[in-house]
């Protein structure tokens, strides 16, 4: 089976030949299936997030090359990098990253906004993904009116919206109590259930268990897998 | 494209003090050109209206009493330069006329001007869609006859039959014009009668009918190379000068309601950067989910034009509601005339006011490196 993400010899430098160049990733080679949950852990500094940012063509590496389903996206340009985001990845964030003049409704409706979907199908699949992560209730609410786990679990609801490959989280508890953590933990593995693959940036041992892989990355490299 | 607007609306209505002040400063620089435009529209109206009474003719006067605005003082035009000028080629008729100004009315000017017309040639003088409100017009053998306009008629309560005395002679009322401010104040008078009367011996203007009224512009330049002088202007010519004048008064004004509008544009610049510098983890967001570039550059565009636009469009409503009042405050004196053309290119350039105010922000915000706009706090 090809993989969905393959990262090959990727290299980070920031500010790159000058006093102050900073090596962030080095020869990282990773392959992702599809359907796998990989958890990314490591020291704060270590290059976690800038791979997941990588991956999730946030960013590109320095040299090396990152295939989504066997495309390179590794030298795309800023916009056709937004639209492999649009497509095939939703990201969740530690900070929950919801807009917070919108309504949890039009948060999730937002990515289907963006690709030009019409807006009654927008919205009634909005509305149904809030619904699957028990938030029915809660759609006229803004942000600042519900709790964190509440937000955090907006924010899956939008990272599912345009029906995406890849999901991708960075420390998605990191910002909840062990209760609502939890709540969060067991969507997540849920999402993988039906077929997601995920890759999480965590400490949280809750969801280490239920992971097909865990990588520890130290000073820009993988070391065990 | 209808969500783009929609959220953009959404947005903007977010500060809603900072975008009421940013409205409020494109608003005064529209009001300000669509007021003084329709001005300087107005007296473009009076004045084409003024020069259609001319007609498709020359105006001849002698050089030192020339040009339109002061042309009926001064200016002598002998009978042999008359003759000369029915002689010339691709002339179809001379009608020489001359002038008196009347009594000085005090603060008024002069309280009316008489002009000598043969009266075989009246038709060139009163010209097309003028008409008696009473009476006749000059007859040939008539001397002592003159046609008043109305508001000297009026204003003296004389009618058709009446006498009245110029230089000690009588004359009688014959016509009385309906009523036109061309030639409210105007008296006219057989030529000869006036000349002999009035002891002249040269005419104040002539007006040159050309024979075909298409080399009217060549004529005028044959006319001014052959008599030193004398000074032919066209109607054209006249236009141009009229023209030249407003044109002055329509740079002038605009020029100044421009730089208004212009801070309001610099306004505006102001507020959407202030925006997206607050919005830049939004923004970051916006394109981790997938907005491009694009997206938020034109996301960022539409709502500094909708803001211009919102005051554009307030500034055109102020505008020709101000425009509109001052036909009340200043009497006939200034008639200001809200054009569509003024309406249509306010609203253009407004909009580009927006993209003029929006695009550097607009511009920084789809650069916005989406990781660091993230974790911008």
């Amino acid at each position: 089976m090809s993989n969905l993400i393959e990262v090959k010899d990727v290299k980070k430098i920031y500010n790159q030949g000058k006093s102050n160049e900073l090596i962030v990733l080095k020869d990282i080679d990773v392959k992702i299936k599809k359907e796998e949950m990989i958890i990314l852990f490591g020291p704060s500094g270590s290059g976690k997030s800038t791979l997941l940012h990588i991956i999730g063509c946030l960013d590109r590496p320095t040299s090396g090359k990152v295939f989504i389903e066997g495309r390179d996206v590794s030298r795309l340009s800023d916009d056709e990098l937004a639209l492999v985001r649009k497509d095939k990845i939703g990201f969740v964030f530690q900070q929950f990253n919801l807009i917070g003049a919108l309504t949890a409704l039009e948060n999730v409706e937002l990515p289907m906004r963006i690709s030009g979907m019409k807006r009654e199908k927008s919205r009634k699949r909005a509305k149904e993904l809030l619904k699957s992560v028990d938030l029915g209730e809660r759609l006229n609410h803004f942000p600042r009116q519900l709790s964190g786990g509440e937000m955090q679990r907006v924010a899956v609801a939008r990272a599912l919206a345009n029906e995406p490959d890849i999901i991708l989280a960075d420390e998605p508890t990191g910002n909840l109590d062990s209760k609502t953590g939890e709540e969060i933990v067991n969507l997540m593995v849920k999402l993988n259930k039906k077929g997601y693959t995920l890759v999480i940036v965590t400490h949280d041992r809750t969801i280490a268990k239920y992971a097909s892989r865990k990588l520890n990355i130290k000073d820009g490299k993988i070391w065990r897998r | 494209m209808n969500d783009l607007i929609d959220l953009a609306f959404k947005n903007i209505l977010r500060t809603k003090t900072r975008t009421g002040l940013t409205v409020f400063g494109v608003l005064i620089g529209i009001t300000a050109i669509v007021a003084l435009g329709s001005i300087s529209e107005g007296i473009n109206t009076m004045i084409n209206e003024e020069l259609e009474f001319l007609g498709g003719t020359i105006m001849v006067t002698s050089e030192e009493g020339g040009g339109f605005m002061m042309g009926f003082g001064g200016s002598e035009i002998t009978p042999e330069q008359i003759d000369e000028l029915e002689s010339f080629s691709g002339v179809k008729e001379v009608v020489p006329l001359t002038f008196a100004i009347g009594e000085m009315a005090a603060m008024q000017g002069p309280e009316y001007m008489i002009i000598g017309v043969d009266p075989a040639k009246q038709e060139f003088y009163v010209g097309k869609g003028i008409e008696l409100d009473s009476g006749r017009e000059l007859e040939s053998d008539n001397e002592f006859s003159v046609m008043l306009g109305y508001k000297y008629a009026e204003d003296h309560d004389l009618e058709v039959g009446d006498t009245l005395e110029f230089e000690e002679e009588d004359f009688e009322v014959i016509g009385i014009f309906e009523e036109n401010k061309d030639v409210d104040e105007i008296i006219v008078m057989p030529l000869g009668t006036m000349m002999e009367v009035y002891d002249l011996d040269s005419y104040g203007a002539a007006y040159v009918v050309p024979d075909n009224v298409g080399k009217i512009e060549s004529l005028a330049e044959e006319i001014e190379e052959d008599f030193d002088d004398l000074s032919a202007q066209t109607q054209a010519e006249i236009a141009k000068q009229a023209a030249q004048i407003v044109d002055t008064i329509r740079v002038f004004t605009l020029g100044m309601a421009g730089i208004s509008a212009v801070v309001g544009g610099l306004g505006v610049m102001n507020t959407m950067i202030m925006s997206i510098m607050e919005r830049r983890r939004e923004i970051g967001i916006m394109k981790s989910i997938g907005a491009t570039n694009r997206f938020i550059l034109t996301q960022i565009l539409l709502e500094s034009i909708m803001i211009t636009l919102i005051g554009g469009i307030l500034g055109v409503l102020i505008g020709s509601l101000g425009s509109y009042s001052l036909r009340f405050v200043a009497g006939g004196l200034a008639q200001a005339r809200v054009t569509f053309d003024l309406v249509f290119w306010s609203l253009i350039f407004t909009t580009f006011l927006g993209l003029f105010g929006g695009f550097y922000p607009a511009w920084k915000a789809a650069k916005l490196d989406p990781i660091e706009a993230i974790r911008y706090e």
